[in-house]
C-alpha cells in the first residue's frame, strides 16, 4: 500500500504544489484532503463552477455543506465507491485511497504530453485528427443505444455507424452506345435500337450496382480513350517524339481527323491505321458473328441428331430382341410360358401368405372396435341414468317448492300488517302533537293567570293603602276598608274553593282511572275467593277447637 | 470507397472542358439531350434516370415513350445522365459548378436547365445514396454462440469431454434483414476469457481516449 500511497502523493505533487506530502494516506488532515480532492476535480474539468478549494476553520455547518458539495462533485465525475461528507471530515484511509485513486484515473492524459512538448508548435494534420477521433469516440460513447436496424438512418451514419451497407460490384461490360455515331455500322445500330436492353435492365438485380457500375464504365473510358493512344504511339520513337508534345483530346475523333489534314503526315498515317484496323475488326466481328450463327446451327443439328440417334437405338434393341424370340417360336414359347406359370404360383403363394398374416390382423381390429363400442354404449347408458336421477331430483324439488310457495301465499300478507302499524305510529304522532298543543295552552292560561293575580294584588294594595289614609279621617271609608278587607276575603276564599275543586276533580279522575285499572284487575273474582277462603278457614277453627273441647272434655273426665 | 479502376493522374487527363471527369460516351450522351432528344423526352428521362437511381430496389413503371424514337440515343443518354449525377456527387459538385461543367460542354440550354434543376433538388438524396456503396469491413452487430462437445473423433471412439463455445459473430444485411455471418471459431473457456478481456481492454481504451 505504501507504494500506492507514494504513487497518488507523487501525483498530487504534480497538480497542486501547496499539498504537502506525506508518508501514508492514514496522516491526512481533512483540510488536506479537500484540497486535494478539489485540485483533482478541477484539473480534471477545469470550467467546474464554485468548487470549494479549501476546508473552512470554524463553523461545523459551513465544513459539513463544503464536504458535501464535493462529494456530489465527485459521484458526477463517475465515482461509484460510498462516498460522502464523512470521507472529507473523517478520512479513512481504504476509502480516501479508492477515490483518489479514481480521480488520478481519470485525470487529462494530455497535461503530461503538453507540459513535455512545445506549446509553441502548431497542431499537425495528425494531432488534429487525433482530437478528431478523440471527439467523435466521446460523441458515440454519449449518445444513447438505437437498435441495429436503425443505425443507418439520418445521422446516426456519421457516427461511424456501418453506412457501406451496399457492395461496390460495377458491371465490368455495360453495353451503352458509343461516342461517335459514325462508328457503329447499321446492324449495330439497328441492334442498339431493337434489342439492346437499356442501362438499368443491364444492373437490375442485386448482382450489380448502378453507380459503382456508371462511375466503373466512365473512369474506364476516360483511360481506355489514353491506352490506345499510348499503345499506337509506341511504333517509332520519332513518332512518339512527334505525338507527345500536342496531346490531342481524344475522346473527340472528329477534332483528331480534322487536325490531322493540316498536321505532319506520320498523324495522318496512323490514324489511317487505326481506321484500317478498326474495319478489319469490324469485319473480323461480322466473320465471328457468322461463324458463331453457324456454330450454333451446326449444334442444333448435332442435338436432334443425337435425340434421334437415341430413339433409333431404342427402336432397334427392341427389333433386336424381338428377332431374337422369333427365331426358334416354339422353343421360346414354351420358356415364357414356364416364365409365366411360374410367376403365377409365385403371387398364389404370396397372396396366401398375405392373407395368413392379414386374417388374425383383421379379426383383431373387429375385436378391438367392438370392445370399443360396448364400451361406448355403456358410458352412455350409465350417463343417462345419471341425468334420469338428477332429473327425478330436481322435480322434487320443484313440487316442494311450489308447495311451499302455495302456503306462503296464504298467510296474512305483511304488507297489510305493516300498513297498519304505520297507521298507528301515525296516529300516536297526531296525539302527541295534540297534547303538546293542550300544554302549551295551559301553560298560556298559567301566564295570564299569573299576570292577572298579580295585577289584582296590586291594586288590591294599592286601594287598601288609599281606603286606609282616608279611613283614618272619614267613616265611610272606614266602612269601605271593612267591605273591601271582606270582599277581599270572599275573593280569595272563592280562588281558593275554585283551586280545590279543580284539585279534587283531578283526584277524582285518577281515582276513576284507578278504579278502571283495578276493575280491570277482576277484584271481585278474588275478593269472592279470598272471603271464600277465610270461611273454609273459619270452619276449620271451629271444628279445631270443637276438638279441643272434647279432649279437654275427656281429659277432665278422666 | 475505393474505384479500382480510378487511374487518371493530372499529368495525362485529357484537356477537356470538363476537366476529363467525363468520358466521350456520357458528353455525346448529354449532347443528345434538347437536340436529337425532344425537351419533353429529355425531361422524362432525366426523371427517370433519377428515379431508378435513387431507388434501385423498388419497382417503378417503365416508361416506354423515351425509346419510341431514337432508342440508341435515348439508352446512350440514360447513361449519361445516370454518370453525370454519379461524378458530381463523388466531387462534391454545387449546382452551380455542375451548371458550368455544363456550360463548358455546350449543350442545349433547356437540357442545362433541366439537369441543374433536378441535381439542386435531389443532391441530399443522391449524397446519402452513394454514401451507401462500397467496400468496407463488416461491422458486427449479432453474436450467437453454443457449447459444443465432440461425441466421437475420427481418432478416438469416445468422447474427450472437452466442452468448446463456438461463437458466430455477424450481421443483418440493411436491405434484405438476412444475417450474414463473419466469422464462425471455436474456443475454450480460458481463450474465450482472454478475448473477453482484450475486448474489455478496447472499452476501455476508447473510455480513457474519450475522456482526455
Amino acid at each position: 500500500m505504501d507504494e500506492v500511497d507514494k504513487i497518488i502523493m507523487h501525483q498530487l505533487q504534480q497538480i497542486d504544489d501547496s499539498i504537502e506530502p506525506t508518508d501514508q494516506l492514514a496522516n491526512f488532515t481533512p483540510e488536506q484532503v479537500v484540497r486535494a480532492v478539489s485540485s483533482c476535480l478541477l484539473e480534471i474539468n477545469p470550467s467546474m463552477q464554485e468548487l470549494p478549494r479549501f476546508l473552512p476553520g470554524g463553523a461545523m455547518a459551513q465544513r459539513f455543506s463544503v464536504a458535501t458539495t464535493l462529494a456530489e462533485r465527485c459521484k458526477d465525475q463517475g465515482y461509484r465507491g460510498d462516498i460522502g461528507y464523512q470521507i472529507f471530515l473523517y478520512p479513512n484511509a481504504v476509502e480516501l485511497r479508492r477515490l483518489l485513486m479514481h480521480l488520478i484515473e481519470r485525470l487529462p492524459r494530455e497535461r503530461q504530453q503538453l507540459d513535455l512538448s512545445d506549446k509553441s508548435h502548431s497542431l499537425s494534420a495528425r494531432e488534429q485528427l487525433q482530437r478528431e477521433v478523440r471527439r467523435q469516440l466521446s460523441e458515440q460513447l454519449k449518445s444513447p443505444w438505437v437498435p441495429q436496424y436503425c443505425r443507418t438512418v439520418a445521422n446516426r451514419r456519421r457516427q461511424g455507424c456501418s453506412c457501406q451497407c451496399i457492395e461496390f460490384k460495377p458491371h465490368l461490360n455495360l453495353n451503352v452506345p458509343g461516342a461517335n455515331f459514325l462508328d457503329r455500322s447499321k446492324e449495330v445500330q439497328q441492334y442498339f435500337e431493337q434489342l439492346a436492353p437499356n442501362l438499368f435492365q443491364q444492373v437490375d438485380g442485386s448482382a450489380f450496382d448502378l453507380i459503382a457500375s456508371v462511375l466503373h464504365k466512365n473512369d474506364l473510358e476516360r483511360c481506355g480513350e489514353q491506352v490506345p493512344k499510348a499503345v499506337m504511339a509506341m511504333p517509332t520513337k520519332e513518332e512518339v517524339e512527334e505525338v507527345a508534345p500536342s496531346p490531342a483530346p481524344l475522346p473527340v475523333e472528329k477534332q483528331v481527323t480534322n487536325s490531322a489534314e493540316t498536321a505532319a503526315t506520320p498523324v495522318q498515317q496512323l490514324t489511317d491505321e487505326v481506321q484500317q484496323l478498326r474495319s478489319q475488326s469490324e469485319l473480323l466481328l461480322k466473320q465471328r458473328k457468322t461463324l458463331s450463327n453457324c456454330i450454333a446451327a451446326l449444334k442444333a443439328r448435332e442435338s436432334a441428331a443425337e435425340l434421334d440417334l437415341e430413339r433409333l437405338q431404342a427402336v432397334a434393341k427392341l427389333h433386336e430382341r424381338s428377332s431374337l424370340v422369333l427365331a426358334e417360336p416354339e422353343q421360346n414359347v414354351a420358356k415364357l410360358e414356364a416364365l409365366l406359370q411360374a410367376t403365377k404360383a409365385k403371387r398364389q403363394t404370396l397372396t396366401q401368405q398375405w392373407e395368413d398374416y392379414r386374417n388374425p390382423l383383421l379379426k383383431t381390429l373387429e375385436s378391438l372396435k367392438s370392445a370399443k363400442e360396448t364400451q361406448q354404449v355403456q358410458r352412455v347408458r350409465l350417463d343417462i341414468e345419471q341425468l334420469e336421477q338428477e332429473l327425478l331430483a330436481r322435480t322434487q324439488l320443484h313440487n316442494e317448492l311450489t308447495l311451499r310457495s302455495a302456503t306462503q301465499t296464504q298467510l296474512a300478507p305483511r304488507k297489510e300488517y305493516t300498513r297498519r302499524i304505520h297507521e298507528f305510529i301515525g296516529n300516536i304522532r297526531k296525539q302527541r302533537e295534540d297534547i303538546f298543543r293542550v300544554l302549551d295552552d295551559t301553560r298560556q292560561l298559567q301566564k295570564q293567570l299569573n299576570v292577572v293575580a298579580a295585577q289584582l294584588e296590586r291594586q288590591f294594595n294599592y286601594t287598601d293603602d288609599l281606603l286606609f289614609q282616608s279611613a283614618k279621617h272619614d267613616l265611610h271609608a272606614k266602612k269601605a276598608y271593612k267591605l273591601l278587607a271582606q270582599l277581599h276575603g270572599h275573593c280569595s276564599e272563592l280562588v281558593e274553593c275554585v283551586s280545590n275543586t279543580g284539585s279534587v276533580s283531578k283526584e277524582i279522575r285518577e281515582l276513576e282511572v284507578q278504579i278502571d285499572s283495578e276493575k280491570m284487575k277482576n277484584v271481585l273474582i278474588s275478593l269472592q275467593q279470598i272471603t271464600g277462603d277465610i270461611q273454609k278457614f273459619e270452619q276449620h277453627i271451629q271444628e279445631l277447637q270443637t276438638q279441643i273441647r272434647t279432649v279437654e272434655n275427656a281429659i277432665t273426665i278422666a | 470507397m475505393a474505384t479500382a479502376t480510378q487511374c487518371s493522374s493530372p499529368s495525362n487527363a485529357p484537356t477537356d472542358d470538363n476537366n476529363g471527369l467525363l468520358s466521350a460516351t456520357v458528353i455525346a450522351g448529354l449532347k443528345n439531350l434538347g437536340t436529337t432528344l425532344t425537351a419533353v423526352i429529355s425531361k422524362t428521362l432525366i426523371a427517370n434516370s433519377l428515379k431508378l437511381t435513387l431507388h434501385p430496389d423498388a419497382i417503378i413503371a417503365p416508361v416506354p415513350e423515351i425509346y419510341a424514337t431514337n432508342a440508341a440515343s435515348a439508352k446512350q443518354s440514360e447513361y449519361a445522365v445516370v454518370t453525370l449525377y454519379a461524378v458530381a456527387t463523388k466531387h462534391g459538385w454545387s449546382s452551380i459548378t455542375l451548371r458550368q461543367q455544363l456550360d463548358a460542354l455546350e449543350l442545349n440550354a433547356s437540357a442545362i436547365d433541366e439537369l441543374t434543376r433536378v441535381y439542386e433538388d435531389n443532391r441530399k438524396d443522391l449524397v446519402l445514396r452513394q454514401l451507401q456503396l462500397g467496400h468496407n469491413f463488416p461491422h458486427i452487430t449479432d453474436v450467437q454462440w453454443r457449447i459444443v462437445c465432440d461425441v466421437k473423433s475420427s481418432t478416438s471412439d469416445c468422447s474427450s469431454g472437452a466442452p468448446h463455445f463456438n461463437i458466430n459473430l455477424g450481421h443483418y444485411r440493411q436491405s434484405s434483414g438476412e444475417r450474414v455471418t463473419v466469422v464462425e471459431f471455436v474456443c475454450n473457456a480460458e481463450e474465450l476469457q482472454s478475448l473477453v478481456n482484450r475486448l474489455k481492454d478496447i472499452e476501455r481504451h476508447c473510455n480513457q481516449v474519450a475522456i482526455t
